[in-house]
């Protein structure tokens, strides 16, 4: 892991130069749209567990050519007999050891419910399958690293859905934050609002238990674990850093279904970085309003990413690059913000940056990709089991901070694999 | 705060998608329970909002539009939805036909303004036979460039099927769902353990309609119309001559079609609205009303003189 983020030892204007005309200057953009992949032969993949998560995957996975949902399991029949109508051809298996078995198989999803990820993700690692998994990697620290030294071990790739990492969006918002356009960093700020009460239904009671393993105090990775885990790690990769401490409180505003309180449905964090600035994650199920966004605040501008979309708003006194004039916009407000678009020197080329406002396709879509192309090319993940752990370790510590009301350090002891 | 039932004993959910407001209505059953279906099902709502809304980029519809003239991978599900799109194309000799979504835009009936250069182009860019289906391969093609598909007709009904299975899979029995309330599905039974009942349209007169764990699907020139050249003109566009109807015209103002299915019921409406000619020829439908400026046409196998509705606390145009 490296060290803290300096602004001052990074290069500078990295593709930001100033430029007269506005085709010029968005040309000298990057292309970041990456082709989608296609495996010579065809990929069979099986995803582990088919709830909301392993769907979306399986719906993502179905977007590319020579790659086969060729199997899915999940321990629950009913949610098993209804993914199965949802897929074309899978074969449905409740035990995911009969999946690792079929050697046609050669990747696998791991979607399941956290607690399971390490017994699933070292056996998989054990039978030769590539893997992606889901994050958070796992309920407890030592499983996560017992998860990350597996990966390390394997042969086969090992990547895992820190999805900020292979969004084209977050990239390029990445560059400029890397670049002189944000400078120091000033305030960093994680927002998560959603209404919902994230219960899962069940007829049957004992079933209903299994379901809503993240409201068992024992398993659950607690609000930032659950909602935040993919935001920490944007704030991480971004600062290429981790925090040294955090404090939080949870409290039950609305969803007071019997619930422990440790978890909770509102929740707050304050996390120090060893450069002395502090970023604040605040999350609640109980009200909808702003979605989901991180926003890193420096002293030439601000960086707000909402994961189909972002946006850069400069100070008035920041150094102009030329371009921006020529720049789509959006009104937040009194601010007005700069869109970040994806593949602006094709667009701008042909007259439709307009039309490149917003990800072509869900995030999902870019991280299953990133893993396929990283089985296909031979190529390291954009977000591997390092990676995950430490920002695992992290989110664990947060909702230690939040369940006890208290300050939880962040060792470099903690985050070493 | 524990879950809250209203006076009827049901647990109500609402979100927004698709333009409009989503609602489902729960009883028979622990209100947490309850609660967390219905949870469930609007996320079903929220996830076909995602992937078929022609204004998210990132929505598989875009991605469809996008690619015109090339062959575009999808999800077996959303293959599965232009399947159905194409049937009732078929069916309906083309009054129903998802290809208008270019139209839509040069009328001014998406967010764009009324452009009448772009009607003049748009003119021929539709029919479902030129988007084509690859079975084996689930991919789709816009065979015409300038072909773009608009699922607006179907996409609500589509949802709120998906949504009911959802429930169905969560063992709840009793609840109703709308779409803006031109989509609804009654399952099962409402509270006073009577089938659950719809009035369609606002007025005293209107239809009345009993859904028996079926579907209803409402659709009307009115409601979201454009001013072309100081003109109020309808929200549904005829694919068959590229333009949406003026309003006040001696023309069908509303159809509803009732169908084990709200797809199919919202599909056929639209079909229904276009050609009148279709009330009683529209397959697996047990009711279809048509209502013109000169007086209501009704046909019903279930019912002939269709249903007396107690309640019409809920349901209109």
């Amino acid at each position: 892991m490296s060290d803290v983020f300096k602004p001052d030892g990074l290069p500078r204007r990295e593709f930001l130069i100033q430029a007269a005309g506005a085709v010029s200057a968005v040309a000298l953009l990057p292309t970041i749209l990456p082709a989608a992949p296609r495996p010579r032969e065809v990929l069979k993949v099986g995803i582990i567990g088919v709830g909301r998560q392993g769907r979306a995957i399986a719906v993502e996975l179905g977007k590319l050519e020579n790659v086969q949902v060729a199997a899915i399991c999940d321990n629950d029949s009913a949610r098993l007999k209804t993914a199965q109508g949802r897929t074309q051809g899978a074969e449905a298996i409740e035990d995911y050891r009969k999946l690792l078995e079929k050697a046609d198989v050669t990747a696998v999803v791991i979607a399941t419910p956290t607690h399971q990820h390490k017994e699933i993700a070292l056996a998989a690692v054990q039978a030769g399958k590539h893997v992606y998994c889901e994050c958070p990697l796992a309920h407890t620290p030592e499983d996560a690293r017992a998860i990350a030294l597996a990966a390390r071990g394997s042969k086969k790739v090992f990547a895992t859905a820190l999805e900020g990492r292979s969004n084209p969006v977050y990239t390029l918002a990445r560059s400029f934050f890397r670049s002189d356009a944000v400078r120091a960093v000033v305030s960093m700020r994680c927002h998560n609002h959603q209404k919902r009460s994230l219960r899962t239904p069940s007829s049957d009671p004992a079933r209903e238990k299994a379901l809503n393993w993240w409201l068992d105090k024992e398993l659950s990775t607690g609000i930032p674990g659950e909602v935040g885990t993919q935001q920490l790690d944007v704030i991480h990769w971004y600062r290429d850093a981790y925090p040294v401490d955090v404090s939080g409180y949870t409290a039950t505003r609305l969803w007071d279904d019997g619930r422990p309180a440790e978890i909770g449905d509102t929740c707050g964090c304050d996390f120090g970085f060893a450069d002395g600035t502090r970023m604040q994650f605040e999350a609640t199920l109980a009200n909808s309003f702003e979605g989901k966004y991180e926003l890193l605040a420096g002293v030439n501008s601000a960086i707000k990413l909402a994961w189909t979309h972002a946006w850069m708003f400069k100070e008035a006194d920041a150094n102009r690059q030329g371009w921006e004039v020529y720049a789509n916009t959006q009104q937040f407000h009194k601010d007005e913000g700069i869109t970040l678009i994806a593949d602006a020197t094709k667009l701008a080329s042909q007259g439709k940056l307009q039309e490149g406002v917003g990800l072509p396709n869900p995030p999902t879509y870019y991280a299953i990709s990133d893993f396929v192309r990283a089985v296909s090319e031979g190529k390291a993940p954009a977000a591997g089991a390092d990676d995950a752990f430490r920002t695992t370790v992290v989110a664990l510590a947060a909702h230690k901070a939040a369940a006890g009301k208290t300050r939880v350090e962040i060792t470099p002891e903690m985050l070493k694999v | 705060m524990p879950v809250q039932v209203d006076e009827r004993g049901m647990v109500r959910l609402a979100c927004a998608a698709m333009g409009t407001r989503f609602e489902v209505l729960l009883h028979g059953g622990d209100p947490g329970w309850l609660h967390a279906a219905g949870e469930a099902a609007l996320d079903e709502v929220l996830l076909w909002h995602a992937r078929l809304s022609a204004f998210e980029r990132s929505s598989v519809v875009s991605a469809i539009n996008r690619s015109a003239g090339e062959w575009c991978r999808v999800d077996p599900e959303t293959f599965g939805l232009l399947r159905l799109c194409r049937e009732v194309w078929e069916k309906t000799g083309g009054a129903f036909d998802p290809t208008v979504g270019r139209l839509m835009r040069a009328w001014g009936l998406r967010l764009e303004a009324f452009d009448a250069e772009e009607v003049e182009r748009s003119q021929g860019c539709t029919g479902m036979g030129l988007l084509e289906l690859d079975e084996a391969g689930c991919r789709v093609r816009l065979a015409d460039a300038g072909l773009r598909i608009d699922l607006g007709a179907v996409g609500k009904g589509w949802s709120l099927d998906r949504a009911v299975g959802v429930l169905r899979d969560a063992g709840v029995e009793n609840a109703l769902l709308h779409g803006g309330t031109s989509s609804v599905i009654g399952l099962g039974l409402a509270p006073e353990g009577r089938h659950w009942r719809v009035v369609v349209g606002p007025g005293a007169n209107s239809p009345r309609v009993e859904l028996r764990g079926s579907a209803l699907g409402v659709s009307a020139h009115r409601g979201r119309e454009a001013v072309v050249d100081g003109r109020a003109v309808g929200h549904v566009v005829d694919p068959r001559v590229g333009s949406p109807v003026v309003l006040g015209e001696s023309i069908a103002m509303t159809a509803a079609v009732v169908h084990e299915s709200a797809a199919m019921a919202d599909a056929y409406s639209t079909a229904l609205l276009l050609r009148p000619e279709l009330l009683g020829r529209i397959e697996g439908a047990s009711t279809a009303v048509c209502v013109k400026d000169g007086g209501v046409e009704r046909w019903s196998v279930d019912s002939p003189d269709l249903c007396v509705v107690e309640s019409t606390e809920f349901a209109h145009v």
